[in-house]
């Protein structure tokens, strides 16, 4: 009888305090960022590859744009990539562009389903010396990189010279008018 | 365990059992009925606590879903042929309530037998009848006297004053006046608020003095006169006084505020004191040289006809005062007031 | 072995609670019920039922607790609670190492009736409205203790390991109020528990009732003290074991070399004692104190009629009186906090705010899309929001606002020193902003003409989350500062016209 007892109360933590972990870590972290009212899918897919079609500024890409979903973005950007699927990133345009001069800069696109949580991504990455852009809101502009929001989209450009550097601004700008 | 020796009893006296040499027995055992005592007493607290408690549980709510209940339109059927406005001139101010109401069909044609009333004067300030700042006592008082005689079963008298309503009120004179001519006066308080839904243009919800929602009829006695921000306040804007809360808030848009105001109340009549009006530096007023004497009662149910003809006795345009032409624009009454069946009785 | 079962027991139930201390950030928090020792706490749920008169569902998690107590006695105080754990830990390092020294410590002392009054007190304060219990619960001090001191403290260390630099206005305070709590046991074995502890007060009230309990066999007691050595709750099981006290750490029942106690379904209600020797005249006074106390409290300001501009609530709070009958003081908010901005306030809600969380803006600003602080809050004292019931959705639909942003036109640099700043309209996260510019003209001191733009605040879509003030140059006292004005969950505090409530 001791024994049974013994047995039953040995067992009551491990299952009770088991059960309130495991379904706590299952289930989603509280929202920390709006969802977004539209439905996702194939229309937010081509929409954002949309915004790479037809040169922009004479930029044009110069493989092909990879989307990568929350599943597939650690094999982009590996450790950054925790921060966007917690506020709801839905899915990331990326393509290598080339400007008619011959230089390449990286553009990533990253459609965060809402407004908020394209300024919530925005606000998390922003780093200390980064300078804000004359006469373009949301965006500072870094060494060989630019970054903005703009409706649902965070956009990041990376530069690899300084005469792609020096076309950023235009490059955001054309993008910025493609985004709705 | 050779402590064992020296008993703790030594050292804390008398804080247990000591059994100091008596044979031991073996324990005892509670009686059947002892064991279903304990037992049914323990399960009973278990069962009423857990009962309690779910009785008691409550949900994270956002609370704000309950319906607020809109005020009562007050209005009696219309008249064909009836004298739409009445205007009564003479020294007696109570004459000239008695003669204007008269004129529009009696009181009995507004109030019938068994009604609960509220008259609504302004009492909003601390001044004395002479300054012109609240409604003429008399006038209140034969007011009253009208609507006890119609078989009204309750009457209120009561406004939400912009000072301390002890001073107002009797400084006014009104709740003398009205006390004895047969009026409950009320002074707010913190519980006397309820809250309604307006649905205006601007105005959602605001907290209403208790009678204008109980009461079965409603009865504006508005005084005439010149307000710093407004132009003039004389009946649409006196509903400014049911309210509570935070109503100074209006200020910031009050010509639309008032038009919500004017249209979330719609009261059976209005008797508007123009006995004495006050010309300049309303809505406070103070100084003697400020008021005019008027001796003019004028009564209607449309509050946007009746503020016209007041805006004409302060001088002012009707198309000048914002919240008479809105008014008008919200289809709350006309601003024509000489296009009614007016009645004017002089001398 | 049911004495290592129990030892088990304080292992695995204490390491449960420091990791659901540990997962309160926002990076591991995921769905884990955080606050889970509160909401199993029977006092909590007591207390503010008693003032609020409902009882928050979350909450229906301690009717079991108090059924097994009523059932097997006070177990929870030596089996679950953290505090315990901690005091049993203390307690046994600084044990005397007699016997006989150690019989002497854990005896019944007159002073273990104090504990009732403290629960009398605290019942009284609530039944008037006033939730003051978390000064004292075992749980909630824990929860402080950890959050607010222990772990920044470690975490500061480490660098801002964990959580990054995290600092609590006057948290030496709650730091000597929980360490010396702990230092107690130095004095004797579980002092706190047995001395001050209103929730082991209140489970001892309930073990009045237990089914199960220890008790002597009276034909194979020699006295020789031995079960008294270690007794966790000073019950004196080798005379009438007391009901109201005893711990059921067993070991007594262990340390019998007799056999002489057992923990026995109805033992003979001889062979113990249910009195709390707290006499009925001292349990009525002490209730009537805390009854009292609420209105004399309440009549010194800090609540109504003028709240202190600086006592900013977290989003989701209740109305205030509704936030002070619910809110435990356990800090579990502010240690979820990303930002750090929430801190235990001193004197800003008054006396009865005493380290409830208000917002220091210059601390932390409040995250715009964050609700964590609902989610921890065991009472729903700050409700659970969603992110789209926080941020609103202008002009249908006004967000959740804890304050506004007034500029003191002195020392923000375009309004006082004719320069470009920009910075407030760039951080502020509400969309359109509430801060935005008008352009000015002005004359710089060589006389040259220079535009420069001027920031204003648009009351109707500023939410008061800080993140201006937090963020403006200048270091000391900000050229713009959020002050409790407009908050949403008082209808008294609102300024605007917009949104038709008066």
């Amino acid at each position: 009888m001791r024994i049974v007892v013994f047995v039953v109360l040995a067992l009551i933590p491990p299952t009770l305090i088991g059960s309130l972990v495991w379904q706590g870590g299952k289930a989603p972290a509280p929202e920390r960022a709006a969802k977004s009212t539209r439905p996702s899918g194939q229309d937010a897919d081509a929409d954002l590859r949309a915004l790479f079609d037809a040169p922009f500024v004479g930029a044009k890409v110069k493989d092909k744009v990879a989307l990568y979903d929350d599943k597939g973005l650690f094999d982009y950007i590996d450790g950054a990539a925790p921060i966007f699927i917690e506020r709801h990133f839905r899915k990331l345009g990326a393509a290598e562009l080339s400007t008619p001069e011959g230089s390449d800069l990286v553009c990533d696109v990253y459609d965060m389903a809402t407004p908020e949580n394209a300024l919530s991504i925005y606000s998390a990455e922003k780093s200390a010396n980064a300078k804000p852009v004359e006469g373009f809101p949301d965006a500072i502009a870094g060494p060989m990189s630019f970054v903005f929001h703009h409706g649902r989209y965070y956009t990041k450009l990376t530069a690899f010279d300084a005469k792609a550097e020096a076309v950023l601004p235009a490059v955001a700008r054309a993008l910025k008018e493609k985004m709705k | 365990m050779s402590d064992g020796e020296k008993k703790l009893t030594d050292l804390v006296p008398g804080s247990r059992l000591r059994s100091g040499g008596k044979a031991a027995a073996a324990p005892e055992v509670d009686t059947d009925r002892r064991v279903v005592l304990r037992v049914g007493v323990t399960a009973a607290l278990a069962c009423g606590t857990v009962g309690l408690g779910f009785a008691l549980r409550s949900r994270d709510g956002h609370g704000k879903s309950k319906t607020l209940p809109k005020l009562k339109d007050h209005r009696v059927d219309k008249v064909a042929g009836a004298t739409e406005m009445a205007i009564a001139r003479g020294a007696d101010a109570a004459a000239n309530v008695r003669r204007a109401v008269a004129a529009v069909g009696g009181m009995e044609r507004f109030v019938k037998k068994g009604d609960r009333v509220v008259i609504k004067p302004n009492i909003g300030w601390n001044r004395l009848p002479e300054q012109a700042a609240n409604s003429n006592p008399d006038v209140v008082a034969e007011v009253v006297k009208l609507v006890a005689a119609a078989g009204a079963s309750k009457i209120w008298v009561t406004d939400v004053s912009v000072n301390t309503a002890e001073q107002c009120f009797a400084r006014s004179g009104i709740e003398k006046a009205a006390k004895a001519a047969g009026a409950t006066v009320v002074h707010p308080d913190a519980t006397a608020f309820r809250e309604v839904d307006v649905s205006g243009k601007l105005l959602h919800t605001a907290d209403v003095l208790f009678p204008f929602v109980e009461a079965d009829k409603v009865i504006n006695v508005p005084v005439v006169k010149q307000h710093g921000l407004s132009g003039a306040t004389m009946a649409m804007k006196n509903w400014y006084g049911v309210l509570g809360g935070q109503r100074v808030k209006l200020h910031q848009n009050i010509h639309l505020s008032i038009v919500d105001l004017a249209a979330m109340i719609k009261p059976t009549l209005t008797i508007m004191d123009a006995t004495r009006i006050l010309l300049a530096n309303g809505p406070t007023g103070g100084s003697l040289a400020d008021v005019k004497q008027m001796d003019t009662v004028a009564v209607s149910t449309d509050e946007v006809a009746l503020d016209a003809f007041g805006a004409g006795l302060l001088g002012l345009s009707p198309t000048d005062v914002g919240f008479i032409v809105e008014g008008m624009k919200a289809g709350l009454g006309t601003m024509n007031w000489r296009a009614l069946k007016t009645e004017e009785m002089g001398g | 072995m049911f004495l290592w079962l129990r030892r088990a027991y304080q292992l695995v139930f204490f390491a449960f609670f420091v990791f659901l201390v540990f997962s309160a950030t926002s990076l591991f928090i995921r769905g884990y019920d955080v606050p889970w020792f509160l909401e199993i706490d029977p006092l909590v749920a007591l207390t503010t039922s008693l003032a609020t008169h409902a009882l928050h569902h979350t909450l229906l998690w301690s009717l079991p607790l108090i059924v097994l107590t009523l059932v097997f006695g006070r177990f929870f105080c030596s089996w679950m609670c953290p505090m315990g754990v901690l005091h049993h830990v203390l307690g046994f390092l600084g044990r005397k190492r007699k016997v006989l020294q150690r019989v002497e410590q854990n005896a019944p002392r007159s002073s273990h009736k104090i504990k009732y009054a403290i629960l009398a007190v605290m019942l009284g304060l609530a039944a008037a409205g006033s939730t003051q219990i978390g000064l004292l619960d075992p749980i909630a001090s824990t929860w402080r203790g950890l959050s607010t001191s222990v772990i920044p403290a470690a975490s500061n260390t480490a660098h801002g390991m964990y959580q990054g630099e995290r600092h609590f206005q006057w948290g030496t305070l709650i730091t000597l109020v929980f360490f010396g709590a702990l230092a107690l046991n130095f004095v004797y074995p579980r002092f706190y528990c047995r001395v001050l502890c209103p929730l082991g007060a209140f489970l001892g009230l309930l073990s009045k009732f237990s089914l199960f309990r220890i008790s002597k066999d009276p034909s194979k007691c020699n006295e020789c003290d031995v079960c008294g050595a270690d007794c966790q709750g000073a019950a004196d099981p080798q005379g009438t074991v007391r009901a109201t006290e005893c711990m059921v750490c067993l070991n007594c029942t262990s340390g019998c070399k007799r056999n002489g106690l057992a923990y026995r379904f109805l033992p003979s209600l001889k062979l113990s004692r249910r009195e709390t020797d707290l006499s009925r005249r001292k349990w009525i006074t002490a209730g009537v104190a805390g009854v009292a106390a609420v209105p004399l409290m309440r009549a010194s300001d800090g609540v109504d009629p003028r709240p202190n501009p600086a006592r900013i609530r977290p989003p989701g709070a209740r109305d205030e009186p509704e936030f002070l009958a619910k809110c435990l003081k356990c800090d579990a908010c502010m240690k979820v906090c990303p930002t750090n901005a929430l801190q235990p306030a001193l004197y800003e809600a008054g006396f009865e705010g005493f380290w409830t969380p208000i917002l220091i803006p210059r601390m932390g600003y409040c995250e715009h899309s964050c609700v964590l602080c609902g989610q921890v809050c065991p009472t729903g004292a700050i409700a659970k929001l969603t992110v789209a019931d926080k941020v609103g959705d202008m002009p249908n639909r006004p967000p959740v606002r804890i304050g506004s942003a007034f500029f003191d036109k002195g020392r923000c640099l375009p309004w006082g020193y004719g320069t470009d700043c920009i910075v407030c309209e760039e951080v502020c996260p509400t969309s359109p902003k509430a801060i935005h510019f008008k352009v000015e003209t002005v004359t710089a001191r060589d006389g040259t003409q220079k535009t420069i733009k001027v920031p204003h605040v648009d009351l109707d879509h500023c939410t008061g989350c800080g993140t201006c003030e937090n963020r403006c140059p200048v270091v000391d006292r900000a050229g713009v500062r959020v002050s409790v004005a407009n908050e949403s969950r008082t209808p008294k505090s609102s300024m605007s016209l917009t949104g038709g409530k008066i």
